[in-house]
């Protein structure tokens, strides 16, 4: 029992820090229909700009905040610098483009900050809390808590606010959106911005459990993209549900089968929804109509 | 000054001339009709005005001022407000949302203050909610507010994109075919919606098929034919000029004007 609540505890874990990939993707491709393949390197980002600013000598809270403004400046530049001048483009263009950006990211990473892992303080530190027999790490406390309060604002910010309106009313239809007042390519601007937000905070709140090095956005991005296709790519519940099932499945087969299978999970798990249920688990259903 | 004014309006695609060399003035404060056979432009001249489409030559002025240049965000900010022949609704969103989507530009905030909901941003959107649903109700969907938008039958979500329309607070609503495809009874419904509309103060512009419709609200109506202006005037004036029907019904052919 005991063994299992630990498994739990790690896949819960790692699973939010999926959904907020996800959420990341499910964010760009509604506003866009483009499927962000730069999303890892916001998580990437994140964590390696709070290690390197926390090195600095700053402070770690302002670290952290400093690290979060660099990847949202990063990923508005992305928007404005190689999404934005191929606008006209298909969609399959774009993707492509957003892989060229994240192999780019990458390499001025590499060139930045090394080849080495570095590692972050957990943030109220290292020593873990019983709970029936297994260990429960503070900082697993962190990113639970972290990821509700996004998954929260979120909410509020997309049923609650106008803002949010104008960009799910932008996902639907550009054209009637434009012509009640809403400046589509503002919105465009700002969901590459959420987007790049949640990876960073993702890839901070994990760098003190599994460290960080410049490439680790590869196999978070895949991870959070097989997230949100488990789902259902464009729904924000289906991230969140889909990057806690995979965080779960990871763990659990790591614990039980064999860690060396770990990472396959995530790539059955894509294979297994697009054979049963190719719209996801939580799928809109979208219907459309003439 | 007019409140909007076409000046030497023309749109070419490809080797097609759907708008040539168009000046139309347009006064606030009434209704007016954009009539003419199928194919004459009267869609084209809508999304000309509102930035839909780029004009080859010629200019639209907006109280006097040259918008030619501007996007469709911001002529929808300056106060124009229109519906599509073929709908053009949210359909991921509730009836009452797609009124508040158009509620957007009374009330820009940040995306921080947004997402922090900063009480601004909260009595922005009870601001906004309410007057959805004012709007809601002075199109007659009520019943409907919390309905999603994908559930409402087609009269239903015609006048939803009227609402919508209204909700940006225009000066100036473009209204493409809102009588299209509904029965005689949601017409005359329609008619009086576009009333109540006028006496608002709001200046329509119609473009419609219905005669029965165009003759009955139109205070002038324009009459288009090959993306040429082909007479303004009052219904019965329209309804009296031998071009009009010639261009309805064809050039008259040699045996007809023999019968004739």
């Amino acid at each position: 029992m005991a063994e299992f609540l630990q498994f739990t505890f790690s896949g819960v874990t790692v699973g939010a820090i999926y959904a907020l990939v996800a959420l990341g993707f499910a964010i760009i491709y509604n506003a866009s229909q483009i499927i962000n393949f730069a999303q890892g390197e916001f998580v990437m980002l994140g964590g390696m700009a709070t290690v390197v600013l926390a090195a600095a000598g700053l402070p770690l809270p302002v670290a952290i905040v400093g690290a979060v403004a660099i990847a949202v400046a990063v990923g508005l530049l992305l928007e404005r610098g190689a999404v934005e001048p191929a606008r006209h483009a298909s969609v399959v263009t774009l993707i492509i483009i957003t892989i060229g950006a994240s192999i780019f990211l990458r390499g001025v990473a590499q060139v930045l900050f090394g080849k080495d892992f570095h590692r972050l303080p957990a943030f109220s530190g290292d020593a873990p809390i019983v709970v029936g027999g297994a260990m429960l790490l503070p900082q697993t406390l962190w990113v639970l808590g972290v990821t509700a309060l996004v998954v929260v604002l979120l909410h509020g910010f997309f049923t609650r606010t106008l803002f949010g309106k104008a960009m799910l009313a932008t996902a639907h239809n550009p054209l009637a959106a434009a012509l009640v007042g809403i400046d589509t390519r503002r919105m465009l601007a700002v969901s590459f911005g959420l987007a790049a937000g949640l990876g960073a905070i993702a890839g901070i709140l994990i760098a003190p459990i599994t460290l960080t090095a410049y490439d680790v956005g590869i196999m978070l991005g895949l991870k959070g993209f097989a997230a949100a296709i488990l789902g259902g790519l464009g729904s924000f519940p289906g991230a969140i549900v889909g990057g806690l099932l995979l965080g779960l499945a990871e763990a659990l087969t790591a614990g039980y089968v064999s860690s060396a299978y770990k990472d396959a999970i995530a790539f059955v798990a894509i294979l297994a929804v697009l054979f049963v249920r190719p719209s996801g688990l939580l799928s809109l259903g979208r219907s459309e109509r003439v | 000054m007019s409140l909007l004014e076409l000046a030497g309006l023309t749109k070419r695609f490809g080797g097609v001339t759907a708008v040539d060399g168009l000046d139309v003035a347009i006064e606030a404060g009434r209704i007016h009709s954009i009539i003419g056979p199928n194919g004459a432009g009267k869609t084209t001249i809508l999304n000309l005005i509102t930035g839909v489409e780029r004009p080859d030559r010629g200019q639209v002025l907006l109280d006097g001022a040259d918008v030619t240049g501007l996007r469709s965000f911001e002529r929808a900010r300056r106060g124009v407000a229109r519906t599509f022949q073929n709908l053009q609704v949210f359909l991921n969103m509730s009836a009452l949302e797609n009124v508040m989507a158009g509620c957007d530009r009374l009330s820009p905030v940040g995306l921080l203050a947004a997402l922090a909901r900063l009480p601004r941003v909260r009595r922005a959107n009870r601001a906004a909610t309410a007057r959805a649903l004012e709007l809601i109700d002075f199109v007659g969907l009520a019943e409907w507010r919390d309905a999603a938008a994908a559930e409402l039958p087609y009269g239903a979500l015609k006048r939803l994109e009227i609402a919508r329309a209204l909700a940006t607070g225009p000066t100036l609503l473009l209204l493409d075919e809102p009588a299209a495809g509904l029965n005689a009874r949601e017409t005359a419904a329609i008619r009086d919606l576009i009333q109540a509309l006028a006496r608002t103060g709001i200046t329509v512009v119609l473009v419609e098929h219905d005669m029965r419709l165009v003759m009955g609200v139109s205070d002038h109506i324009l009459v288009v034919d090959q993306g040429r202006r082909l007479m303004v005037g009052t219904a019965a004036e329209v309804r009296a000029d031998p071009r009009v029907i010639q261009a309805y019904l064809g050039t008259a052919g040699a045996g007809v004007t023999g019968a004739a």
